[in-house]
């Protein structure tokens, strides 16, 4: 099952970055053009992980714990460029940058995945997705909500991370095991990226 | 334990559908509930424009449709009938039927000609020369520059301004009076309109007709700001309205109304 589970999840992975490459013209002027490479990324990142685990012998926590700083790092700089709100955006990069420094000092970088910078960017990007929200609700955009691609993007992250925070912050209370909550992280980047497949997909109605 | 597993599995699966699930309604209910709010907000508005639109058709015909204009026009062709002028009654009268039937038709447009303007100004002076007769004395200049067919004109606007010189500037002067209509061309997409008259001036009219202007005139200037001000808020047409005195700039008796017409393609596209 969980091998399946992880099929499954590559495979959403691989769906966004080749639909992301297909309609890259629709997009390539916006904001999200940065998402291309950023799916490329979140592909190179799994393919790592498995090389480490697979043929180095290593744990791939290092490879995540990269993952997290860079993808944090991506998703505030995309809010920063389409909400109104930059000052704050730029006060939550400050917030991000000082969670990894903290994590190098007091968390292990390749024995152990950083819940410091992961617990500060889901926070973060919960709280942006609610000022998008709150944005595109007072705007005349709410009209075609469902042909606007930040909409699914956001909607994307939101679940995700609406469903990872409780997971990371009940985890040692929960007593949860290691392949459960691996397995729970899956199902949220399945939902995730089918969300941002579908950001991409809504291009072409538009 | 393969049990265990199993269990712990199927409680993580429903808890994050749950709350997915729950999100998405949640999402998709507010996002609705506000594009259908949006939605009613930007019809009742468009309807609420439409109406205020054909409101001011209406105002902007009944001022064309003045009954004193009427009244003298149909009086001016009965004295010809009177006088045995079989000729010259039909002539008038075919131009009174022709210029009615202008005013209903292009009451009905946003815009004309302006081939088809100077046509209605044309038969309108032509029967108001009837009721003048040498007094009156008119010229619609149109330059070179210029197609009348070219040019598009919203409608209902030239006409009630040419009325007003000639019964509040031209009919208390003593001796012939004139009016003269200029249409200059300005870009390929505006032009001006000036309407000219050597009557007593807007200052002397309001001082001598105090009361009936604050009736009639008052009411027809009031449409036409009206007007103008809802073309230009449209944002198809940019209207400058001015009037002024003669007397103030040029040293002559006589009202100038300048009017510049622009026209917005790119928001009619």
């Amino acid at each position: 099952m969980f091998t399946t589970t992880r099929i499954i999840l590559w495979s959403f992975q691989a769906l966004a970055f080749i639909v992301a490459v297909l309609l890259w013209h629709k997009y390539k002027n916006t904001p999200q053009r940065g998402f291309l490479g950023f799916l490329a990324f979140v592909v190179f990142t799994e393919v790592a992980a498995v090389v480490c685990v697979s043929m180095c012998h290593i744990k791939s926590y290092w490879v995540y714990n990269m993952f997290t700083v860079i993808s944090g790092s991506f998703y505030l700089y995309w809010f920063y460029q389409i909400l109104s709100y930059k000052k704050l955006i730029l006060a939550f990069g400050l917030l991000f940058f000082i969670s990894i420094v903290l994590a190098l000092f007091q968390e292990r970088f390749f024995l152990g995945l950083w819940r410091i910078p992961l617990t500060t960017i889901t926070v973060l990007v919960l709280i942006c997705s609610t000022l998008y929200f709150s944005e595109l609700l007072n705007s005349s955009r709410v009209i075609t909500f469902k042909t606007e691609q930040q909409f699914w993007l956001v909607t994307g992250l939101l679940i995700f991370y609406l469903g990872f925070l409780p997971l990371q912050l009940l985890m040692p209370y929960i007593k949860i095991k290691g392949a459960d909550y691996l397995f729970a992280i899956m199902l949220l980047n399945i939902i995730m990226y089918g969300f941002f497949t579908i950001s991409f997909l809504c291009l072409r109605k538009k | 334990m393969f049990k265990e597993e199993i269990n712990s599995i199927f409680i993580i699966i429903f808890f994050i559908t749950l709350l997915v699930v729950l999100a998405l309604v949640f999402l998709f209910v507010v996002f609705t509930n506000r594009k259908n709010k949006l939605i009613n907000e930007n019809l009742e508005s468009a309807l609420e424009n439409q109406k205020k639109q054909h409101e001011l058709e209406l105002k902007a015909l009944r001022a064309q449709m003045n009954p004193h204009f009427v009244h003298n026009s149909l009086n001016a062709i009965q004295y010809y009938i009177q006088q045995n002028d079989v000729e010259t009654s039909e002539d008038y009268l075919a131009k009174f039927s022709k210029l009615m039937r202008q005013f209903f038709e292009f009451s009905r447009k946003q815009y004309i000609r302006v081939s088809e303007e100077i046509s209605l100004l044309e038969n309108y002076l032509q029967i108001e020369k009837l009721r003048f007769e040498e007094e009156l004395e008119y010229q619609i200049i149109v330059d070179s520059e210029l197609d009348p067919d070219d040019f598009q004109i919203p409608t209902m606007i030239i006409q009630p301004l040419v009325e007003n010189a000639i019964n509040h500037g031209l009919f208390n002067k003593k001796g012939t009076g004139s009016v003269i209509i200029h249409f200059n061309y300005l870009s390929e997409s505006s032009f001006e309109v000036l309407v000219i008259d050597d009557g007593i001036g807007i200052k002397q009219a309001k001082k001598l007709n105090h009361n009936i202007l604050k009736e009639n005139e008052s009411h027809s200037s009031a449409v036409l700001a009206e007007r103008l001000h809802f073309l230009n808020q449209r944002g198809l047409w940019h209207v400058d309205y001015k009037i002024e005195d003669r007397s103030l700039s040029e040293e002559k008796s006589g009202t100038k109304v300048t009017l510049k017409f622009s026209q917005n393609i790119n928001d009619e596209d």
